[in-house]
């Protein structure tokens, strides 16, 4: 058995058999359970080990896989992005049981989330490209409606990720020869030009994030936020494997400089737009924008290894924030005709758990402390300050713009009319998947050190950053 | 391991509370649970004397090597003198809870305990890390609460902004945090540099609505006197517990003047308004206010054992003044004759007051002495207010009860005037506390001969009380206001951008910014 057939091909097979089954709970249930056993399995097997499950019998899993002269390899390095991976599937496919659209997200979340392992995992690297190509295409399936027009933010993420990929591809066919040093300047700089706005397209960064704000304004909240837990981070560790690759990149102090600029205005810009915002859907495109600036920073920091364990680390607190956002949001979404301020004016009365969903998803994506993100927020911050001032304050002007946000959002809903009475109207499910949501992210922002175990075996992912 | 049994007693207290509401046993109970757990935890405090000062606890955040700072508690004698204090408050709101109005409710004495538990933590936090981390508790535990009571938007709304304010406090504290020098970063108060202090100080000042002056409650939802003394005494302490961790010797250049001026403004202020309002619940904020701008003083001419003292004082006065709802004149008397901790006096609670190196301006002074004296008189004139219900009229079991709360608070003040901490037994400086003193008694006697000639001067005064009140809204409205235009002008700003980048010819626009920022990287 290999590992690309089980985390790649199989969840793709799986994909297909989903989209045929009738039911919605049937498929929650069916997609929950097989990503969340796809997470444990990576988690207990890793790649290339000799494993005898209680002392019956002997298994290993073999990392590498040859499909038409390519190869597919998962070696245990990657076993923290696998479990990563497939547990914030399972966290996101659970959470149709409660709000639905099981049918839209899962078949096409599930072969998605394949396509994006398998953009780590193929060799030559420069065909990921075409895999993100893939997903993006999928996730577009998922998101647009059945029998409408597609919406400009639908069109836009199309676009610009469509965009990313002929630039990223040519840079690849340029730097082919020149992959151990800089031999020929001139191509290098016509490389580097053409990554740079590949890698922009595809990031998302600042000013190319529109399409995040117009896309979580139309889209439903849910299927948005699972979009946008996935595809940021699988094209920064795309990007970063470009950094690993080539010395000149990795070596270049302007490089980084450069990228904590616009790693800093991304986020600046994203936390800035959330706080102006007359849109719970847009708030949480813009919060999204701001994530993307972080990691960015994150990666220019001058010690590599902090950077990248802070990269990684940040991806649970942001899977956990989104998912409870954008949960809460379609709660509140069933009681409003959108998600206007106007129309969600007073709806903390009928509404109190999503109303407080809502508020500390953003809170802890703002980096209040107790949450999530506080801990490897204030050590991000604490990274920079030790490098100036002012990078320290763009970053605490980016957090106070989701801040302000939160507290809009908070304010709106719980203008309502005088002497309104409590009334709870999300059913139990949506109670239990909220409340556990909010404690997982004060557990993880109180005891941070839960997640260490899935950073120990960065440095084997990313050879050349982690030394 | 003694602080953690005060701890667990609580977590255990909170729990016996909660079983007993589930199986719909009778409500005494419940309050003999809550009361029992409160008097257990107010006593093991005292032993915690036994083993100051020493870490308790050390998370292993740094187990991952970008977390510099763990989170941290230790228990020393400025964490003793606010733990004893805020726990004598929490058995003295639970013993006294029968012989309120609002009537009996076991959520109150849940939270009342939760609330002690919290503020007790604050009190033992070795870094800003920990306190920040608290503090957040606290300010959420405070804004759930209120909006869970209040039934007008306006109410709502100031909920939010007073969560905000706070929450700006805290952010104060972390970018403290962030900028302190040195690869350590801040792992306890102790390695903070006087660099960064300043920002602590803010930080105290906007939680505790000092600094600037401001006041987000104006008028707040039926909270319960006990509950709602807990909650205002856990959010304010919390943050003056820092001000005796700030490192001595704050680099605050030309600016010690202009915070010395705003911080008197705030305190005779405060003082005035506790003076004035009638009612003693609606004068609570302005007794937080006027304390808490005493103690932010002593912090900065960096007596730190004398904002200690004012702390301790507005926990126990603060919890006398706000409880006392059913009278009796000889309980009157003697809590009046309490009053004399308040004025500086040699070995009472507050002696260490107005020590300090750093010398007051004499500018300074009248203001300074004029505040004290005027919070000193409101806490005798309130605690001959009218009123709620007469001792006499309760059942005998809360007449029993209700006066071991007033006793625990009046002990605990006397006692802290005399043992376990740096501010006990201390002649202090002398003359500041005859002089408020004497001011105090005849600002009595005048009132009292006033009361008795005429209508109440006090009663009278509520005209120019709420003008004044109105006044300083006025000033925070037209402040709110010009931010709020300011934003209204952002926004605009925002949504044109916004509007540029998403609509048709955004494509466009988005590569011309694009090519803009790459000719500006060339540079780099």
């Amino acid at each position: 058995m290999s590992a690309p057939l089980i985390w790649i091909a199989l969840p793709i097979g799986l994909a297909i058999f989903l989209f045929l089954l009738p039911g919605e709970r049937l498929v929650a249930w069916f997609g929950g359970f097989f990503a969340a056993g796809l997470a444990v399995l990576a988690l207990f097997a890793p790649t290339d080990t000799a494993l005898r499950p209680f002392g019956l019998f002997s298994l290993r899993i073999d990392s590498s896989l040859s499909l038409l002269g390519r190869q597919i390899s998962l070696p245990p390095s990657t076993q923290i992005v696998l479990v990563l991976v497939y547990a914030i599937g399972a966290f996101w496919f659970f959470g149709t049981l409660a709000i639905g659209n099981a049918r839209r997200l899962i078949p096409a979340g599930l072969a998605t989330l394949a396509l994006l392992t398998a953009s780590l995992a193929i060799r030559p690297f420069l065909y990921a490209a075409l895999l993100i190509q893939g997903a993006v295409l999928l996730a577009v399936l998922m998101l647009a409606e059945p029998n409408r027009p597609a919406g400009r933010g639908l069109m836009r993420f199309l676009i610009y990720q469509t965009l990313a990929m002929p630039f990223i591809l040519l840079a690849g066919f340029l730097l082919s020869g020149v992959e151990a040093g800089p031999r020929d300047l001139a191509v290098i700089l016509q490389a580097a030009i053409l990554l740079a706005l590949g890698f922009s397209f595809l990031l998302s960064i600042f000013p190319l994030s529109t399409w995040l704000p117009m896309l979580a304004e139309e889209a439903n909240p849910y299927l948005v936020g699972f979009i946008l837990s996935t595809f940021p981070t699988f094209a920064l560790l795309f990007a970063l494997n470009f950094v690993d690759r080539y010395s000149w990149i990795r070596e270049s102090t302007e490089f980084f400089q450069v990228l904590q600029t616009v790693g800093l205005l991304t986020a600046v810009s994203g936390g800035v737009w959330a706080a102006f915002q007359r849109h719970a859907g847009r708030v949480f495109g813009y919060a999204a924008v701001t994530e993307i600036g972080l990691a960015l920073v994150a990666v220019s920091l001058p010690e590599k290894m902090i950077g990248l364990q802070i990269i990684f680390f940040l991806l649970v607190p942001r899977a956990l924030a989104y998912g409870v956002w954008a949960l809460s949001l379609s709660v509140l979404q069933q009681g409003a005709p959108s998600l206007r301020y106007n129309d969600l004016r007073g709806l903390a009365r009928h509404y109190p758990l999503a109303t407080l969903g809502l508020f500390l998803s953003i809170l802890s994506l703002s980096g209040v402390p107790l949450f999530a993100s506080f801990p490897v927020r204030q050590a991000l911050w604490e990274q920079l300050a030790r490098h100036g001032f002012l990078p320290a304050l763009w970053m605490g002007l980016a957090s106070l713009g989701l801040w302000i946000a939160a507290l809009r959002s908070l304010a709106v809903l719980n203008l309502a009319a005088e002497n309104t009475p409590w009334a709870l109207q999300e059913t139990m499910q949506q109670r239990a998947l909220i409340l556990l949501g909010l404690l997982s992210l004060l557990a993880v922002g109180i005891f941070p050190q839960w997640i260490t175990p899935l950073l120990t075996n960065l440095s084997g992912m990313f050879e050349q950053i982690g030394r | 391991m003694l602080v953690f049994l005060t701890l667990a007693i609580y977590v255990l207290a909170i729990l016996a509370i909660v079983g007993l509401r589930l199986t719909r046993l009778a409500f005494s109970y419940s309050w003999l649970a809550a009361a029992l757990g409160a008097f257990l935890a107010w006593l093991s405090v005292f032993f915690w004397q036994m083993i100051l000062p020493q870490p308790v606890l050390t998370g292993n955040w740094q187990s991952l090597s970008f977390f510099v700072v763990s989170p941290a508690l230790l228990v020393d004698q400025v964490a003793w003198v606010y733990a004893m204090s805020f726990s004598t408050l929490a058995l003295a709101v639970i013993l006294m809870a029968p012989a309120q109005v609002t009537g009996i409710s076991p959520s109150a004495w849940i939270g009342t305990l939760g609330l002690s538990l919290l503020a007790l933590l604050a009190f033992l936090a070795d870094n800003p890390l920990t306190l920040v981390m608290v503090w957040t508790a606290l300010d959420l535990a405070e804004l759930l609460n209120t909006l869970r009571l209040s039934d007008k938007p306006n109410l709502s709304e100031r909920a939010v902004i007073s969560f905000a304010v706070r929450a700006l406090g805290t952010g104060f504290a972390l970018w403290a945090s962030a900028l302190n020098p040195g690869t350590s970063g801040a792992a306890s108060f102790e390695s903070i540099s006087p660099q960064v202090g300043v920002y602590l100080l803010l930080a105290v000042g906007l939680r505790l609505g000092v600094l600037p002056l401001h006041l987000t409650y104006r008028s707040e939802p039926a909270l319960r006197r006990g509950m709602g003394t807990v909650l205002r005494m856990a959010a304010a302490s919390s943050s003056l517990v820092l001000l005796a961790r700030i490192p001595a010797g704050l680099a605050l250049g030309g600016w010690t003047t202009v915070l010395l001026g705003l911080l008197m403004l705030a305190l005779v202020y405060g003082g005035w308004k506790f003076l004035t309002v009638t009612d003693p619940l609606s004068a609570r904020p302005f007794w937080l206010i006027g304390l808490g701008a005493l103690a932010v003083i002593a912090a900065l001419r960096g007596n730190l054992a004398g904002s200690a003292a004012w702390g301790s004082a507005m926990i126990l006065f603060g919890g006398l003044v706000f409880l006392y709802s059913a009278h009796q004149r000889v309980y009157t008397f003697i809590l009046s004759g309490l009053g004399l901790g308040l004025l500086a006096l040699p070995f009472t609670l507050t002696a260490s007051a107005w020590q300090g190196g750093a010398p007051l301006d004499w500018l300074f002074w009248p203001a300074a002495l004029a505040g004290q004296t005027m919070l000193s008189v409101g806490y005798v004139v309130h605690l001959w207010r009218s009123a709620e219900r007469e001792l006499a009229h309760l059942p005998r079991w809360a007449q029993s009860a209700y006066p071991l709360g007033l006793a625990a608070l009046g002990i605990m003040i006397i006692l802290l005037g005399l043992w376990g901490w740096p501010g006990a037994l201390q002649l202090g400086v002398w003359w500041p506390g005859v002089l408020v003193s004497l001011l105090t008694f005849i600002a009595l006697v005048v009132l009292w001969r006033l009361s008795r000639a005429s209508e109440p001067l006090l009663v009278r005064g509520k005209s120019a009380s709420d003008e004044s009140v109105s006044r300083l809204s006025f000033f925070a409205e037209t402040f709110a206001e010009s931010i709020w235009w300011f934003y209204r002008t952002l926004r605009r700003l925002v949504d044109f951008i916004s509007g540029l980048l998403e609509g048709d010819g955004g494509l466009l626009w988005t590569l011309l910014v694009l090519v803009l920022l790459m000719i500006l990287f060339q540079q780099i």
